[in-house]
């Protein structure tokens, strides 16, 4: 069975991904809290909504990227 | 949560006065009150008419309130009659009611009978001088309900109808809510209360289907109208605090076909005179609706059987919620069903908010007897606490009255299959129009 080696710079790479998209969740939540004129203090109440955003979020971007490369890989970059 | 418990927390908090004059009915059995009657040590002795099911219901109930003591029984049914006494060993037994009526020891009488009695049994109850407590609904015909009425007016006896909705906290906390302006402008209203049973019971002999069975025939019930709408119609006359003059609709025996006479299918709109609805059906071949009563605001529709509340705009959601839900319509709502122009307007999934955060028991519709903690045991214990004042309870007979005279509409309109405009000789001065 193959080892799958993942290297500091694809994991950091991924952690960096990974943070965005929570800052992405936390926009999101901060702009609905601005919109429905509610209370800050939901930003944390709200905590559960923020990471299951951030995992779908990644979880797209992470599709996207995948699709990206079977894309180069058939066109053979 | 007990109607005693809920009083007694209404009067701890700001403005629950206030709140009490939105449900008047409930100032005559206040914590309070009841501590004045009980300082003076009295019990209310109870006779009890009618000792079928629901007679042996309010026996159990009254064996819970402490100031009260059955001490008669009447039936002219002797099975029921000896299992209501294998409860209640110590009280006097009757065949005929108006035996028990003579009797001095007697304060008050609860009556529990077939509804086609109900009228004829409570004048003479008044008559005898005996504090009355009857089953809805309050009579089978107009005539009967005026008679009673009049009777009340003229009476300084007390007279209840087990309208038991009006002794719920449930309800009485959401009429304080409505009548707050918590859902808004009142638009509309839909009730319906559907089973899937056969109303039946079980006849020892053939000779005594139509006294066994009396729901199901003409001489002796107004069928799915007075044993179940009286109730649903009642909140709606005390939520717009007007009754409606005109009503439509049609009635059938649609799958029973097993020899009775009253309908086994309702569908009627009841028509206020500012336009106001309320929309009513009643089947008892298909339960998958349940039983509801919806008050529908601008701003929210209340559904009191259950309790809940919810706001056409929820400001109470968190905000990532809304938008989310406003992408999830935004992006679904853009797919064309059947044309450019066109998308089914499903039903939205709005939060339910409680009325009360102690949770009151519902049941699904099946029971024929009542269900746990709906407010009957609490209404039967406020006629007892009249028994001993001598208090009459505000608007209980004009609102029974008003409910018993809309289910009468109702079945007349849908026997004639025609609109019928409320009668002016059956209006009373407690009525709005």
């Amino acid at each position: 069975m193959k080892e799958i080696v993942v290297s500091p710079k694809v994991l950091r790479r991924e952690l960096w991904i990974l943070l965005a998209c929570f800052l992405f969740a936390v926009l999101f939540d901060l702009f609905a809290i601005v919109k429905y004129g509610r209370p800050f203090g939901e930003l944390f109440r709200t905590i559960g909504y923020i990471l299951a955003i951030m995992v779908v979020v990644y979880l797209a971007l992470a599709l996207l990227r995948l699709l990206v490369f079977v894309i180069c890989r058939l066109f053979g970059r | 949560m007990s109607l005693r418990q809920f009083l007694k927390e209404l009067g701890c908090i700001a403005g629950g006065t206030a709140l009490l004059a939105a449900t008047p009915w409930l100032k005559s059995c206040t914590p309070e009150k009841l501590s004045e009657a009980a300082a003076g040590g009295g019990v209310a002795r109870i006779g009890l008419i009618g000792t079928g099911s629901r007679g042996q219901y309010h026996i159990h109930n009254l064996l819970k309130v402490p100031f009260a003591r059955i001490v008669a029984l009447c039936d002219d049914y002797p099975v029921n009659l000896e299992a209501a006494a294998a409860l209640v060993p110590d009280a006097k037994r009757y065949t005929d009611y108006r035996r028990l009526l003579e009797d001095p020891e007697v304060d008050g009488v609860i009556i529990a009978t077939p509804l086609g009695l109900h009228a004829q049994m409570t004048l003479d109850s008044l008559s005898a001088g005996k504090h009355t407590f009857c089953e809805k609904a309050m009579a089978l015909t107009m005539d009967e309900c005026k008679a009673v009425y009049d009777a009340y007016r003229q009476s300084d006896r007390a007279l209840y109808y087990c309208m038991q909705r009006m002794y719920d906290p449930k309800y009485v906390k959401a009429f304080q809510m409505i009548g707050s302006g918590l859902i808004g402008d009142v638009v509309g209203m839909r009730c319906h209360w559907f089973r899937n049973a056969d109303w039946r019971r079980p006849v020892p002999s053939p000779e005594l289907e139509r006294r066994i069975n009396w729901r199901l025939y003409r001489e002796s019930s107004a069928g799915l109208m007075t044993e179940l709408a009286s109730h649903q119609l009642e909140v709606c006359t005390i939520v717009t605090g007007k009754m409606p003059t005109q009503v439509a609709g049609f009635g059938d025996i649609v799958y029973w076909k097993d020899g009775r006479e009253v309908y086994d299918s309702v569908s009627l709109t009841y028509r206020f005179e500012d336009g106001r609805n309320i929309t009513y059906e009643s089947l008892i071949s298909n339960k998958f609706n349940g039983m509801e009563e919806q008050i529908l605001g601008k701003l929210g529709t209340m559904d009191l059987s259950k309790g809940v509340y919810y706001f056409e705009e929820d400001d109470t959601t968190y905000g990532v919620r809304r938008l989310l839900d406003q992408l999830k319509t935004g992006v679904f709502a853009a797919v064309p069903t059947a044309g450019p122009s066109w998308r089914p307007e499903l039903r939205e999934s709005h939060v339910p908010h409680a009325v009360m955060e102690k949770s009151t028991g519902w049941v699904s519709g099946e029971s024929m007897i009542g269900a746990s903690n709906d407010g009957s045991l609490d209404i039967v214990e406020a006629f007892c606490q009249s028994c001993l004042t001598g208090e009459q309870a505000e608007n209980v007979v004009e609102e029974a009255y008003c409910a018993t005279i809309l289910c009468l509409m109702g079945n007349l309109a849908m026997d004639e299959k025609r609109v019928v405009t409320l009668p002016d000789a059956y209006k009373i001065p407690y009525m709005k129009f």
